[in-house]
């Protein structure tokens, strides 16, 4: 639990800085991923962490409670 | 048989089976505002993460998305911040639902009302959902209308497609209520997303798979992949986070039939998302490999691909449109219903029953004002008009998380916020008054507003007066008394749970 509390935190901050900060991400255009650009890529791997973190929510808080408010 | 011909019947097949479903929702449901509006609040788990992905997945996703991917390129990448959503629900949504429950609320402003203690801020909350609502809710008939007279090649027309949709969503909101759109937002958005699959899957065999894909639009569109640093990118960040405002997404966290369902729906929403988005990254982009010319409209794109590549699959496009649409359209005109009769309407005792009647007809009544608008909006952008309503929602943080993570918020502070956020936002999007406020959008502008307002105005008006609604909203949500609060015996928590509570 301690270890998913940590990867929430992590995958959502670095999700959220990451979605944030993009446009300002200019690496030029050698850098490709699948042969797109750098920063299409990292709007992708910013959205599934944000996915992620929101799972480890789910795992660490919101399934608790919700177990605890129904029974 | 001709494409038109092909096109139509595919779609009077599908709407007639959509009669079924409504028509068995009606059989189910009792005449009550509760169960018109929230089906009794006893939404499964899997029909709540459909109906609220429908209700979010909009022709916005099937018709708009692809061409502001394909016209715009990384200019409409912010849809990715979607998932922002997810995490802000994750801070709330247990909090609406338990509370919902054990306070009967419906609309957003019962929850504002009781406890802000003020009907002013009710009302306010109303009018800004109904503005939100409308809007959306015009965009998704104007989408079916463009596309169908694309696929139809004008055999049927504008005005008449979105006179189809009128009386298709029309006769099973009227009988069904909340019961319908969910049964139909599960077989809707079912269809919807697996067409969307087949479409993507077509499309990036079209285009000569992922490689030709992606060469085409590195060269036939080079500016599609490079970012621009502009505040409107973060204008729309914070309309996505805030999207799970809108009323209509709200009280799906209402009709909740457990907080686990509750739950697992925000953890799977985020993920559909990304999974949808993509899809309609590659439709959207698989265009510049074989579309022979820039599209004039792009909310004829999907249109224009399926008339060149695949007509008679374009028919089953239209239904995925259409089923995207009326699954959005359908709910928003029900929310919008329920803001009317609950929050707008000046309220007296009213039986279950006439209160039932005036929320249907009021419902109806907003769909037939929301459908003679549509026919006067041929030429409006789709995207254009989704963006308009759902700039709405951030004016609502402030008083919304005021409720549960700020000891010293205050009634006036709440009312004046959604006042003083909707004002500007007026000013800044529809007046020329709006040039005094430079560097950002409406939507940071009337955000920045409300919640400046928020502070201060709670900072300078007395807020001991809602501790006693403080203390009894922490008695309801709090995991030690959410148990005996429901009567029942009380089990000792464990070490987790504790440190949860706290």
């Amino acid at each position: 639990m301690k270890i998913m509390n940590i990867l929430k935190y992590l995958c959502m901050t670095s999700g959220i800085a990451i979605v944030l900060l993009v446009p300002y991400i200019n690496p030029g255009e050698n850098i490709t991923i699948a042969g797109l650009p750098l920063p299409i890529v990292l709007v992708y791997f910013g959205a599934i962490l944000i996915c992620l973190g929101v799972f480890f929510t789910y795992q660490t808080s919101l399934k608790p409670i919700s177990t605890i408010y129904d029974n | 048989m001709s494409i038109p011909i092909f096109t139509i019947i595919i779609l009077f097949v599908y709407l007639f089976a959509l009669k079924f479903v409504g028509y068995y929702a009606y059989k189910k449901s009792t005449h009550s505002t509760e169960d018109y509006f929230l089906s009794n609040r006893n939404v499964g788990t899997f029909a709540l993460i459909a109906t609220t992905a429908a209700s979010i997945f909009s022709t916005g996703t099937v018709v708009a998305s692809p061409s502001e991917f394909y016209s715009k390129g990384t200019g409409y990448f912010w849809i990715f911040a979607f998932t922002l959503c997810a995490s802000f629900m994750g801070l709330l949504v247990l909090k609406f639902w338990k509370l919902g429950k054990a306070k009967g609320f419906v609309t957003p402003g019962d929850l504002f009302k009781d406890f802000y203690k003020s009907t002013p801020t009710k009302v306010i909350s109303g009018i800004i959902g109904i503005t939100a609502l409308v809007p959306y809710a015009a965009a998704q008939m104007v989408a079916i209308g463009k596309t169908f007279e694309a696929l139809t090649d004008g055999v049927i027309s504008y005005n008449i497609a979105v006179t189809i949709v009128f009386f298709a969503i029309g006769l099973y909101l009227y009988y069904g209520g909340s019961r319908a759109v969910i049964l139909t937002d599960v077989v809707q958005g079912v269809l919807f997303s697996a067409l969307l699959l087949i479409s993507g899957i077509m499309c990036l065999k079209w285009a000569g798979g992922w490689d030709s894909l992606v060469t085409n639009l590195l060269d036939k569109a080079p500016n599609n992949v490079k970012f621009t640093p502009s505040m409107k990118y973060y204008d729309n960040i914070l309309i996505c986070a805030s999207f799970f405002l809108l009323p209509h997404v709200w009280q799906r966290m209402y009709m909740a039939k457990s907080a686990k369902t509750i739950a697992k729906n925000v953890a799977v929403i985020p993920i559909i998302f990304v999974f949808l988005f993509s899809i309609t990254w590659v439709i959207g982009n698989s265009a510049f490999t074989y579309l022979p010319a820039e599209i004039t409209d792009a909310d004829n794109l999907l249109g224009a691909i399926f008339n060149l590549k695949a007509p008679y699959f374009g028919s089953f496009v239209l239904v995925a449109a259409f089923a995207a649409g009326m699954s959005t359209v359908d709910s928003q005109l029900l929310s919008a219903g329920s803001l009317v009769t609950k929050d707008l309407l000046p309220h007296k005792e009213l039986d279950s029953e006439t209160e039932f009647k005036i929320a249907r007809f009021t419902t109806i009544a907003l769909l037939l004002g929301i459908f003679l608008w549509s026919l006067t909006l041929q030429n409006a952008s789709v995207f254009g008009l989704i963006i308009l309503g759902v700039s709405l929602t951030p004016m609502l943080i402030p008083a919304t998380f005021g409720i549960f993570f700020w000891k010293k918020s205050s009634s006036k502070g709440a009312f004046w916020s959604m006042a003083l956020g909707l004002s500007i936002f007026i000013i800044k999007q529809f007046t020329t008054l709006g040039d005094m406020l430079p560097f950002m959008g409406a939507v940071l502008w009337s955000f920045i507003t409300a919640t400046l307002s928020f502070i201060i105005i709670s900072l300078l008006t007395k807020h001991e007066d809602l501790d006693e609604k403080r203390k009894e909203y922490s008695d309801i949500l709090s995991i030690n008394k959410a148990v005996s609060f429901e009567g029942q015996s009380l089990p000792p928590l464990s070490d987790e749970d504790k440190k949860i509570a706290e």
